[in-house]
């Protein structure tokens, strides 16, 4: 090759990689600063409520909505509503909390002028995103274990991790419930097709423990739950055999039964699935497990320390532990 | 390289952009790839390879992609004969349908194959009579496979038999009337290269398969864990395991191709 086509080259790669440099570098120092840099205005409490106060006497600048009672009467907070900036939160939620989040979404976003932005998944896979560095506000978990984890390795806000709610197991029956399963010994009949998540996820682990806890407490003939008629000893094992599919997440095995194909008769999924089909009325049926032998899973909820909208993920978390948050969530077949 | 044709500088310009566009194709597809190896841990590996699950799904992989491979082109080739060689009405309509599995996306091939054939599916009834429940067991993943991955090598065998030229076979079928013996004699060498790059194709696509397997076959171990799928659970609870189980897919992939490719040269010794 002559100099002249080398340098065409090499000028052409220049060229190339400058322009890719610089688009990347903008696109990068943008993203860092994507939430509004304008100082989200005011910390939860209000600044503005003593001003009706002080202005009790001249009221015509304050709105004439309220101030009927000119008297300070208790905050009456609903009078000024602080003006936030818009922003918008990323909340990663394990998959079984997404419906609740959507659903006090929108009243979230009118009170607080923020978007919520949900992206679900299994609470395992989410951890690892975050710990990769992908850009998280609030961390919603299935299992206390993924925030804890994420609290040992110092990326929370302030090491602050809680637990706000609970969930337990119970089992979803395909729609016309074609093996008649009345009972978990019915579970592991030969031929019934079972469908369960895998351990590695918070509802995966729960079913192993509560069927652990039946092989040695009713499969035990040592032990004084022992039930008599030997129907459930080597539980765990019968019921593996019956397992046709481990699932990657609660959601999919709500799909899988769902789908009604009739590959799987029965599956374990979480009591908050129960709850939700009987508000959409999807008309899937549910069995109860015995409370001596379900779990109780414990949902974790952090703020991630990476966050760039502190105030706000802030209140995020708080809402749940209010008697608001804690309502909605038994509405939806939490905490109980 | 030596550029004697490359006379003037607009013909110069050209191939500097040529090469740059090709280096970058390079590029953009080594990456990745380069950046997965780069985390190899030698150790790892090799503690992954003596993992029973592991073995397992390496095992049931290698088997069902080979299966589905196999049933491919005992379905595919004769079916690409036909097409390439017969005109019909409605002849593009059926092209386009059997193409059809490569564009759907591969959980909407899983929930279709289970429409068709689970208990409940069109066909589940006579599986049912059989005693067969396909979801959840090792045929249930070969099918899946081959539906994905038989469009691949019926393309590559039409356009095989497609080029071939008339004239060679019509002599031939002067020479003898057995069309069976022509085919065989005949047809099948001259396109061999394409039925075994389509074959390749199949072979590599059936082994990646994802979706469709999941969703149809499950995900179960030794039975219905293929590689792709452990590689996914691994992932999840386990990513240095998970990236442990990307490479060696990779290295298996990598061999067979490579083999494939190497033999099918010296078969024929030239590089056209």
């Amino acid at each position: 090759m002559n100099t002249k086509y080398i340098a065409i080259i090499l000028a052409v790669i220049i060229i190339v990689a400058a322009v890719i440099g610089a688009y990347a570098y903008s696109t990068y120092s943008s993203t860092s600063s994507l939430s509004p840099t304008p100082t989200p205005t005011p910390s939860p409490t209000p600044t503005i409520s003593p001003s009706p106060t002080a202005t009790a006497t001249s009221s015509p600048t304050t709105s004439p909505v309220i101030t009927a009672s000119p008297t300070p009467s208790p905050t009456a907070s609903p009078t000024p509503v602080p003006t936030y900036s818009s922003t918008s939160l990323t909340i990663f939620a394990a998959s079984s909390l997404a419906k609740v989040i959507t659903n006090m979404s929108s009243a979230f976003k009118d009170q607080y002028n923020c978007n919520i932005i949900v992206s679900s998944g299994s609470s395992s896979t989410l951890e690892q995103q975050i710990v990769a560095g992908s850009p998280c506000d609030v961390f919603m978990s299935a299992d206390t274990k993924w925030t804890t984890v994420l609290k040992n390795s110092n990326l929370l806000l302030n090491n602050n991790a809680t637990s706000f709610t609970t969930n337990k197991l119970c089992v979803i029956l395909a729609p016309g419930n074609p093996k008649g399963i009345a009972s978990l010994a019915d579970l592991v009949n030969p031929g019934v097709r079972l469908v369960v998540a895998a351990p590695t996820v918070p509802v995966g682990s729960y079913t192993n423990t509560t069927l652990w806890k039946i092989d040695s407490t009713w499969g035990n003939s040592s032990s004084p739950q022992y039930v008599s008629s030997g129907a459930y000893v080597n539980f765990n094992s019968t019921f593996a055999s019956n397992v046709k599919s481990y699932e990657t997440s609660d959601e999919n095995v709500v799909g899988d039964i769902g789908l009604n194909t009739g590959a799987y008769d029965a599956g374990m999924v979480f009591v908050s699935d129960w709850a939700y089909a009987n508000i959409t009325g999807s008309g899937v049926q549910f069995m109860a497990i015995d409370p001596s032998v379900n779990t109780v899973g414990n949902y974790g909820i952090a703020v991630i320390g990476g966050t760039s909208n502190a105030n706000m993920a802030q209140i995020f978390m708080n809402y749940w532990s209010t008697t608001e948050g804690q309502n909605l969530l038994k509405e939806f077949g939490f905490g109980q | 390289m030596k550029l004697k044709f490359a006379k003037s500088l607009s013909d110069k310009i050209i191939i500097a952009i040529l090469i740059l566009i090709v280096f970058t194709y390079f590029l953009f597809v080594i990456l990745p790839i380069v950046a997965i190896f780069l985390r190899i841990e030698p150790s790892q590996v090799n503690a992954q390879l003596h993992n029973a699950a592991i073995i397992e799904a390496i095992k049931l992989s290698l088997f069902t992609a080979g299966t589905a491979t196999l049933i491919a082109v005992v379905l595919a080739v004769p079916t690409a004969y036909f097409m390439a060689t017969r005109n019909f009405h409605g002849k593009t309509i059926i092209d386009t349908l059997i193409d059809l599995p490569i564009v759907l996306p591969p959980a909407v091939a899983g929930v279709a194959l289970l429409y068709a054939f689970a208990p409940k599916g069109l066909l589940g009834p006579v599986f049912n009579k059989l005693g067969y429940v396909l979801p959840g067991s090792t045929i249930a993943v070969i099918i899946a496979e081959t539906f994905v991955a038989s469009p691949f090598l019926l393309r590559s065998a039409k356009t095989g038999f497609e080029n071939m030229d008339r004239d060679v076979i019509n002599s031939a079928k002067m020479l003898t009337d057995s069309r069976l013996r022509i085919f065989f004699t005949v047809t099948l060498p001259l396109s061999i290269r394409a039925i075994i790059s389509g074959a390749m194709m199949t072979w590599a696509r059936a082994l990646g398969e994802f979706g469709a397997t999941l969703m149809f076959a499950g995900n179960l171990p030794g039975v219905t864990q293929t590689m792709p799928l452990a590689i996914y659970v691994f992932l999840y609870s386990d990513p240095l395991a998970g990236v442990m189980l990307s490479i060696i897919l990779i290295a298996i992939a990598f061999a067979v191709l490579i083999t494939v490719k190497l033999l099918e040269q010296k078969r024929f010794g030239n590089k056209k």
